[in-house]
């Protein structure tokens, strides 16, 4: 998997090539690990097939280095069925946008 | 003459009051069956109206039962589908947030652990540059030495102090080769907890896709059963409520003893009218021998065909006895 990084008008973009899983922990981290806290995330998952648990912790890790503010900061975009679903079971609409 | 004419006239009257008995016995007979009839009709649709009355209750809890279980408001411990399937549903989100927070705590431990081995090769490079330091003060004890041979006698003491020097040396190479042997280890440790960490955190999530999916199946079905039992129930009521209707209509109708008594009262009056009809032929109307054997001739075949009719007449006085015969 790559990790495509953009920033425009102060929203973050973090955009997947490929499943978010354990092994792509590093190059997540690094998309957002020298930035500073409470900015606005978009990941994109639109070339994303599966993903595992880990992908779980490595979103609410990469909330908790934002600083855990307003649920509107990070969005979950172009997420596949099997994806939503996943986020839906975890509840991740009550802290993440997801669209 | 006279008095055998009267006794003709007597005969006459004895006559109708035995036939007007006879009908009075057998009016007095069909009261008692209508009575009887009514009776027992009137208790069997009582009945009839009080099974139905409890079948409506009986369905009205039911249907009340349902809705207690649709809106959750039954707290008993009756085993029931929806339960199961609310509880299988709120295991399943436990389990789901139990797997959500223990990937974000492993997640959290690799990033420790990451920065742990950065750390650690930070103190492989200081290490190497100790390395460094020991070999430059090996070779300064190895010139060091030399001077002290070219001293002569002199420079023995200091010869002394250089091999102590590179004795420090050979001690500091050592203590640099012990670290980062010990810092190798460290670092297969940390490989080894990464590995674990991650069989933590990845866990497969379309188990709880499918069951999560398979309860919404079940809960599916389930609300059809629940529409279905309704429907049933709302019918079924409405076909009790309709009994109730035709029962109280049936039980109405049986009201009618009232004018079966107030016929036979009449009848009864009738009859006292028609009793007098033998007193009123005075015995002069019969005129000679001839005339009153013709007349006692009437009378005897009348007695005939009276207990003739009398003997077909049915023999039953209620709804007890004989045989009903079904169609």
């Amino acid at each position: 998997m790559s990790v495509a990084v953009s920033e425009k008008n102060g929203v973050v973009t973090i955009s997947l090539h490929g499943d978010l899983v354990f092994k792509e922990h590093r190059a997540f981290r690094d998309a957002y690990k020298h930035r500073p806290s409470n900015i606005c995330y978009v990941v994109d998952f639109k070339h994303t097939r599966h993903i595992d648990s880990s992908a779980l912790g490595m979103l609410l890790m990469l909330k908790e280095h934002n600083g855990n503010p307003a649920k509107d900061r990070i969005k979950l975009v172009n997420c596949n069925v099997q994806i939503y679903k996943i986020f839906e079971i975890a509840q991740f609409s009550e802290i993440f946008i997801i669209e | 003459m006279n008095s055998q004419n009267k006794q003709i006239l007597q005969e006459i009257r004895e006559e109708v009051a035995r036939e007007v008995d006879s009908l009075r016995g057998e009016m007095l007979q069909i009261r008692c069956l209508v009575q009887d009839a009514i009776v027992k009709l009137t208790t069997s649709f009582n009945g009839l109206r009080d099974q139905s009355d409890a079948q409506h209750q009986l369905v009205a809890s039911l249907t009340r039962s349902i809705d207690q279980q649709a809106t959750g408001e039954d707290d008993s411990d009756d085993v029931n589908i929806r339960k199961f399937i609310l509880q299988t549903d709120s295991v399943l989100r436990t389990f789901v947030d139990h797997i959500v927070l223990v990937s974000s705590q492993s997640m959290n431990i690799v990033h420790r652990v990451e920065t742990l081995s950065t750390q650690m090769a930070e103190i492989t490079t200081l290490v190497k540059e100790i390395h460094g330091i020991a070999k430059q003060t090996n070779s300064i004890s190895l010139n060091a030495r030399i001077v002290a041979a070219r001293a002569g006698l002199a420079g023995r003491s200091f010869a002394l102090v250089a091999d102590e020097v590179r004795k420090l040396s050979n001690n500091s190479n050592y203590f640099s080769d012990k670290i980062n042997e010990i810092i190798g280890q460290a670092q297969e440790s940390i490989e080894i907890t990464k590995g674990v960490v991650e069989s933590m955190a990845s866990q497969d999530m379309s188990f709880a896709i499918q069951s999560k999916d398979r309860v919404e199946v079940m809960m599916e079905e389930v609300y059809a059963i629940d529409r279905f039992t309704e429907e049933t129930i709302d019918k079924v009521a409405k076909i009790a409520e309709d009994i109730n209707l035709r029962v109280g209509v049936a039980v109405m109708s049986l009201q009618f003893e009232d004018m079966v008594t107030q016929l036979t009262q009449s009848m009864e009056r009738k009859f006292a009218v028609l009793e007098q009809l033998g007193t009123l032929v005075p015995p002069e109307i019969i005129q000679g021998e001839q005339e009153a054997s013709v007349i006692r001739e009437r009378v005897a075949q009348q007695q005939e065909r009276f207990q003739m009719v009398n003997r077909q007449a049915v023999q039953q006085t209620s709804m007890d006895e004989g045989d009903c015969e079904l169609f």
